[in-house]
Order: C-alpha cells, then sequence, then structure tokens
C-alpha cells in the first residue's frame, strides 16, 4: 500500500480524491488490498474539508515549505497549467514524487507513453498516443498518434485527433483538435471549438471553426 | 481464430487495432480463445506506416495487394470516398470485409446492418437500419438511416435522423432531430444541423451554414 498525499484542495483535489478512494473501492471488491493510503491534502488555504465536502481527509499543511515526510507519493489536484507547473516545480525541488493515476473504468491501450504525475479520469486514450509529465485527462479522447506534452489539461469530451499539443495548453470542453494540427505552448482552447489549423502560443481561441480572440 | 488485416488511413486504422484487441479480450473472457488474429496493415500513406509498424506489421499498399481466402478485411477510414475506393477495389479481388462491433457499445439485437461496418457507437437504438461499410464510433444515434459508406465520428449526436451515402458525420456534430443529411455531404466538427443537409454540401458552425472551401479530411 502507498501512501498518497493530494496537492490542493479545491473542487478538482477532492475530483482526484473521489478517483483515488474509486480505485481502493474497487481492489477490496476484487479482495485485494486497496492500494492507496490517503494521508491528506496539502493546500496554501487552510479549510475544513469535513464541512465543506463532508470529507474526513485533513489539510496537513501547506505547499509552500513543504518537505516529504517518509515515502509517499503526490497526486496533482490542479487542472490549470501554469498552477501545475508552479506547485510541481516548488514540490519536485524538495524531492517529492509525483504519481501517475489512471481511473479504472478509462480505456487506456497499453501501447502509449505515460509520463510522471498524469491524471488520466476518463474516457479513451489509443494505441501510439505520447503523453508527457504533469498532463490531465478529464474524460476526453485521444486518438492515435497524438503528442501532449507536459502540464496541458484536456477536459470533458474533447477530442484530439493526431495533433501536437505543446506544453501548457488547456483544453476545454468538446473542443475538437484535428489531424495534423500543431496547438502552441501556453494556448488556451474554448468550449466547443474547433481547431483546423496550427495555434500560436499564448493565444485564446473560440468558435466554429476557432479564431483568435485573445 | 481467424485473420484480419485492417486498412488504415489516417489515424483511425491504429482505433480499429485497438477495438479488436477489446473484441478479442472479450471473446477470450467468454469463449476461452480470440477471436482474431491481426496479420498486419494495409496503407498508402508514408505517416501511417511510421505510427502503426509499432504495434502491427506493415504488408504493403493496398493498391498492390492480392487478397486470398482465409483472411478478412476491416476498414480503418473515416474518409467516405476513400473508402469507397477501397471497397471497390478489393471486393473486385475478392476480399471479404467484416463487421466489428464494440463490446462496451450498446446496441439492440435487432438493427439491419449491412457487411463490413466498423460499429462501436455510444448507443444505438431499435429500429435503426445502417447500410454496408458504415463506420460509427462513439456516436449516440436512435431510430436512424444510414446508407452505404457513411461515417460519424465521437460524440455526434445523429438522433432520429436520415442519412444518406457517402457522407460524413464528424466529431461533435449534431444534428437537430428531425433533419436528414443528403449524399456526399458533410457536417464539419462541432456543428450544429437545424435544417437539413444537402447532397454534396459541407456546412459548419452554431447554427451550420454553408462552406465554400473545398473539404480535406487531413491538414
Amino acid at each position: 500500500m502507498k501512501d498518497i498525499i493530494i496537492v490542493c484542495a479545491g473542487c478538482y483535489g477532492m475530483e482526484v480524491y473521489s478517483v483515488i478512494s474509486e480505485i481502493n473501492r474497487i481492489a477490496m471488491k476484487k479482495g485485494e488490498n486497496p492500494p492507496y493510503n490517503i494521508l491528506g491534502f496539502i493546500d496554501d488555504n487552510s479549510c475544513d474539508l469535513m464541512l465543506e465536502y463532508g470529507i474526513k481527509e485533513k489539510v496537513i499543511g501547506s505547499i509552500h515549505g513543504w518537505n516529504p515526510i517518509g515515502n509517499e507519493v503526490y497526486a496533482i489536484g490542479a487542472a490549470k497549467p501554469q498552477l501545475k507547473e508552479t506547485l510541481t516545480n516548488l514540490l519536485k525541488k524538495n524531492g517529492c514524487k509525483f504519481e501517475t493515476i489512471i481511473a479504472p473504468w478509462s480505456i487506456v491501450s497499453p501501447n502509449c507513453i505515460i509520463g510522471e504525475g498524469c491524471f488520466i479520469t476518463a474516457y479513451t486514450i489509443s494505441s501510439g498516443v505520447k503523453l508527457g509529465n504533469f498532463v490531465n485527462i478529464n474524460g476526453s479522447m485521444i486518438c492515435s498518434g497524438a503528442q501532449i506534452d507536459d502540464y496541458s489539461t484536456t477536459t470533458g469530451f474533447a477530442v484530439i485527433e493526431d495533433a501536437h499539443i505543446c506544453k501548457k495548453v488547456f483544453v476545454g470542453s468538446h473542443a475538437v483538435i484535428k489531424s495534423g494540427v500543431v496547438v502552441g505552448a501556453d494556448a488556451n482552447i474554448s468550449v466547443g471549438s474547433m481547431i483546423i489549423s496550427d495555434v500560436k502560443p499564448g493565444t485564446l481561441m473560440f468558435g466554429v471553426p476557432a479564431a483568435e480572440i485573445g | 481464430m481467424k485473420d484480419i488485416i485492417i486498412i488504415s488511413s489516417g489515424f483511425f486504422g491504429v482505433q480499429v487495432f485497438d477495438l479488436i484487441a477489446e473484441i478479442n479480450e472479450k471473446h477470450m473472457r467468454d469463449m476461452g480463445e480470440m477471436k482474431y488474429r491481426v496479420k498486419g496493415f494495409l496503407t498508402d500513406s508514408e505517416k501511417e506506416i511510421s505510427i502503426f509498424s509499432r504495434f502491427a506489421s506493415y504488408l504493403g499498399d493496398w493498391k498492390c495487394w492480392s487478397p486470398s481466402e482465409e483472411e478478412v478485411y476491416a476498414l480503418g477510414i473515416v474518409d467516405p470516398k476513400k473508402k469507397e475506393e477501397v471497397v471497390q477495389y478489393l471486393t473486385a479481388k475478392n476480399a471479404k470485409f467484416e463487421t466489428l462491433i464494440g463490446p462496451r457499445a450498446l446496441i439492440p439485437t435487432n438493427i439491419v446492418y449491412g457487411q463490413g461496418c466498423i460499429l462501436n457507437p455510444y448507443c444505438l437504438k431499435d429500429n435503426s437500419v445502417i447500410g454496408s461499410y458504415v463506420t460509427m464510433w462513439a456516436t449516440m444515434a436512435a431510430e436512424i438511416e444510414i446508407g452505404n459508406y457513411t461515417s460519424t465520428m465521437g460524440f455526434a449526436n445523429i438522433t432520429d435522423a436520415f442519412i444518406g451515402e457517402k457522407s460524413l458525420v464528424e466529431h461533435h456534430g449534431f444534428i437537430a432531430v428531425g433533419n436528414s443529411m443528403g449524399n456526399s455531404a458533410v457536417l464539419r466538427a462541432c456543428s450544429l444541423a437545424v435544417r437539413n443537409i444537402r447532397d454534396n454540401s459541407i456546412v459548419t458552425g452554431v447554427p451550420a451554414r454553408k462552406e465554400k472551401s473545398e473539404y480535406s479530411m487531413y491538414k
């Protein structure tokens, strides 16, 4: 059994918490030992999770100045690419190890490469997909040949064909990124947008087909 | 166990490869043996070879291929025109195309479908009639009629629609209830069709309007 600490106790931290709890529950149902022991959360804003979400685990410390307490691993409970980068850099400097968590109900092909600290809740990841470190896939469809670089996040029902998503890109719900497209670093793809041509780094795209709006 | 060969174009060949692995896994659980043995893949695109050859062996270009009696074929192609080209070429040489149905798909037993379909929809309801060589991927559909060679992609919603031959509904395409789509038409990704889509037209946007540009599947 691995000890695990969730970084950030916001809404997204709760999602990570529920996926880890569910992994434990499924293992127990099969008669196996639960793979994780949740020690608690670390967050800079202390809050009472029992009051807010009805969770018995507590916020056990703040992220700034946090040092590993033993052999525990960490799961990142933030979805914003820039925030993920700042927090993971901070914690990795102090020697924290990040765990990749894949929800058991998601369909992940054995023939894909997944980096450290990734979090995959659902839906499908095909053969030949390359995910960097600290990538979040929250219910998206990633088709074969796609490459998603470090710190990027894709959300519900997004479809990524064989495109290249650079670092720190946020892909909103129901967005579709077509074959052969390169989405530049720090770009933000809004909900329901269709991306058919390359996206410049740092831009905000919206519409069908998507245009630059900021 | 059947030998199967995937004809691949674009990213979709590998998706079909994953689907076959899933079908095999279920067959293994239920019957204790695999259903298909992937012999390899055929393609005419260079890019495809570099990705796909990591999982299955490359057998050559489909244009130079002569099928044998022992194997069946799976269509790993989305583009309807390309599908028609491949099917006509290979069926003339007596190739048999296999219908693959995803084990996770919610499909009733009484739907009618032709040969060579790749059916992995999210959900398909009763009274649906599906032609031959149709590809449906993670699509929501009820009481529909789909013509030959048509493809519908991920998260498309085509409830209660009539779709002609050689048409394409891309990811997240939505045809509002009661509307129909003609032959060789394209509903582009993330678009919402509130009127009937005419033959040979390409429509985009919310609500969908006719696009003047020539359609190409790949950049």
